[in-house]
């Protein structure tokens, strides 16, 4: 028998007001062919030694994880998922641009260690030290269901009794130039940082929902028999996403944390987030607890 | 109690060789592929082998993808892959075209070149040349992508999702991470030499291995033969360094140490440890430091096969998984090529390497920048005799 999975927490920074749900009554209408995040004051979070040698990335995913780690009263979870569908594409940037400009001497080696996707969640189990299980997943628009269907599999088995997940991205100039090239119509290109606290067994009543299921589908030719099985009380689909958190890679993890809140504020029932803008489609069905 | 995890199917190209059989007599002749590490077929032989259209492009990532995938699929005489799911680890993805076109996607009109970029679109591509997959995606943990791709498998397998996966890793050589590791000043020029007191640094390599992995009801339903059984694995993070270990070992000995405890094994089980044994100062002791911890005394032979392929980053699981597979059926632990002086802290290596052993059980270590260490226990399916 499968235990049950819990959303006990979640954090968000995104183009939508930081760190607050209170934005959902009155979300910001996107404009522009992509937008930024609205980033919190990191002068609360970080020493200016650690904001120095920190990207705005990885002070967007150190402060949602020790947001819920926080609301949570976890200090040191037994498994970090992370995903992101670019990782740390601005590092990249900094060592591929002179190399690619100038010449392959002369390369800065920091910027080459801080441009491995795991970076952002190794960089989370340094400052937590934690030496549990910890896994990066980047398969672009899914990547974030690849890490909660990850986290679930623990989660369900009993291998994990709580499990961190998070779904990060930024965008550079380049980056928002070139997919704004490849794909000029649609929702503003963006980037977010999401993190949630998993948890299995019992029946914690300050949990925000029930994750009923996490499924992937490669290349489906429709979704939409999968989404009539679950008979949701709201499907939230790409549109309502992207239009809320913009395209970008953490979107639909961004999605699953909004939903969550309604479901927690009482506003449905059962959510169902179908993400399938991709060639891989993401489902993710979140139950009231 | 959990569904077994068994392979049936295993494809592998690296330096050393395209497929099972040449990589095999590499091994045992002694053969490496050192220190340039590339897989001796360019772009467009591997285009030919794979009756892709020589103009197409497509990222190296994918294409030595689809060599290892098809073989492993091949063995395992899995035909339609519809209702399997692909895990693939890479780090690299399309960067090779990336950095060949960068200026040209930048201001020369072509932004479509970005569309090869990503780590997901490089597994994309595998899982379509065999017409698709029920669930594709990728793992990206640096130098351990594949392993843990193999982890997240046999999760699959185990929690009753799916009852065949193709899991593993490939990584082409780019001019991005060469140059990466040359600025951390961790590249040897001359062969490397994992655990000898000499080794001054990696050799990059290049190359893809792939495992099928199945419910063990799923395989004995199709009667197909049984290559090894994956009977515990272990993830854990170092949490010491971005880049470096940690000088007691602690990411590497608590993944070993999960791989035991979920085989429910003890480490006098362990009939050879094929070592992440990248053969830089750093690694080398670490690892060898975890090994002690968990072997005390009598640590089982252990060999670095980097000293063959060459360190093939996020594909090294996969590809040292297939040879762990090798070693188990032919009976042979590899050499550890270039050690001749023991060093301080480090284990003493199997240089010669062995013939004409029975190993039952084994551990395929993979450790990575951001401390992810994982570790494989893979066992032999039949029985000493």
């Amino acid at each position: 028998m499968n235990r049950k999975v819990y959303i006990r927490a979640s954090s968000q920074i995104s183009v939508q007001e930081p760190l607050c749900e209170e934005w959902m009554e009155h979300p910001k209408q996107l404009s522009g062919p992509s937008v930024r995040c609205i980033d919190p004051d990191y002068k609360q979070f970080f020493s200016p030694m650690q904001a120095r040698r920190m990207g705005l990335m990885f002070k967007r995913a150190m402060v949602t994880s020790r947001k819920v780690l926080e609301t949570s009263g976890i200090s040191c979870p037994d498994a970090i998922i992370t995903g992101t569908a670019l990782g740390c594409i601005g590092n990249t940037e900094s060592f591929l641009d002179p190399m690619c400009r100038e010449g392959e001497s002369g390369l800065s080696p920091t910027a080459f260690m801080q441009s491995t996707h795991n970076t952002i969640g190794s960089m989370v189990a340094i400052a937590l030290g934690c030496h549990g299980y910890n896994c990066t997943y980047s398969q672009d628009g899914v990547s974030f269901e690849s890490a909660l269907l990850d986290a679930v599999m623990q989660l369900e088995s009993g291998e994990a009794g709580n499990s961190l997940v998070g779904a990060h991205d930024e965008i550079t100039d380049n980056v928002a130039r070139l997919r704004e090239a490849i794909e000029p119509e649609g929702y503003p290109f963006s980037e977010g940082s999401v993190a949630m606290m998993l948890v299995s067994g019992g029946r914690p009543d300050d949990a925000l929902c029930e994750v009923a299921d996490v499924r992937i589908l490669s290349r489906p030719e429709s979704v939409e028999e999968a989404v009539a099985g679950y008979r949701a009380d709201y499907v939230m689909r790409n549109d309502v996403t992207f239009s809320l958190f913009g395209r970008c890679g953490p979107a639909s993890g961004l999605a699953v944390h909004a939903a969550a809140n309604m479901i927690a504020a009482g506003r449905y029932s059962s959510v169902l987030v179908v993400n399938d803008s991709g060639s891989n489609a993401g489902l993710v069905f979140l139950k009231k607890v | 109690m959990a569904t077994g995890v068994v392979i049936t199917g295993a494809g592998i190209v690296s330096a050393i060789g395209v497929g099972k059989d040449e990589t095999l007599r590499s091994l045992i002749a002694r053969k490496s592929g050192l220190p340039g590490g590339e897989v001796a077929l360019s772009d467009l032989q591997l285009k030919t082998i794979l009756d892709i259209p020589g103009e197409e492009t497509v990222a190296r990532t994918s294409l030595l993808g689809m060599v290892a995938v098809k073989e492993a699929l091949e063995q395992a005489g899995i035909a339609g892959t519809g209702d399997a799911a692909l895990i693939s680890g890479t780090t690299v993805g399309g960067m090779d075209i990336t950095e060949k076109h960068y200026l040209e996607m930048l201001e020369g009109g072509r932004p479509d070149y970005f569309r090869h970029h990503t780590c997901g679109s490089s597994t994309d591509r595998i899982a379509g040349y065999f017409g698709g997959f029920a669930l594709v995606t990728t793992t990206s943990t640096a130098c351990s992508s594949a392993a843990n791709s193999i982890i997240f498998g046999a999760n699959l397998i185990r929690s009753g999702r799916f009852d065949v996966v193709v899991a593993g890793g490939s990584e082409c050589l780019t001019r991005y991470h060469t140059n990466g590791f040359d600025s951390l000043m961790i590249l040897d020029k001359e062969p490397c030499r994992p655990f000898d007191a000499s080794r001054a640094g990696l050799n990059l390599g290049e190359g893809a291995g792939f495992v099928v992995l199945e419910s063990e009801a799923h395989a004995l339903a199709r009667g197909c033969r049984l290559l090894g059984r994956l009977e515990g694995w272990g993830n854990a993070c170092d949490a010491f360094h971005q880049t470096a270990s940690s000088p007691d070992g602690e990411g590497a000995f608590l993944a070993m140490s999960k791989a035991l405890e979920m085989a429910g094994l003890r480490p006098a089980d362990i009939d050879y440890i094929n070592a992440h044994g990248t053969g830089t100062v750093n690694n080398d002791e670490s690892e060898s430091k975890a090994m002690s911890r968990l072997f005390g005394g009598c640590v089982p032979p252990v060999s670095s096969t980097k000293s063959f392929t060459g360190h093939t980053t996020s594909a090294s699981g996969g590809i040292e998984t297939v040879i762990c597979l090798l070693a188990m059926e032919y009976g042979f632990i590899p050499a550890n090529l270039g050690w001749k002086v023991p060093s301080e802290g480090c284990i003493t290596p199997e240089a010669e390497g062995r013939s004409k052993v029975f190993l039952q059980h084994v551990l395929c270590n993979s450790f990575a920048f951001g401390g992810n260490d994982s570790s494989l226990l893979i066992s032999n399916t039949r029985d000493h005799e």
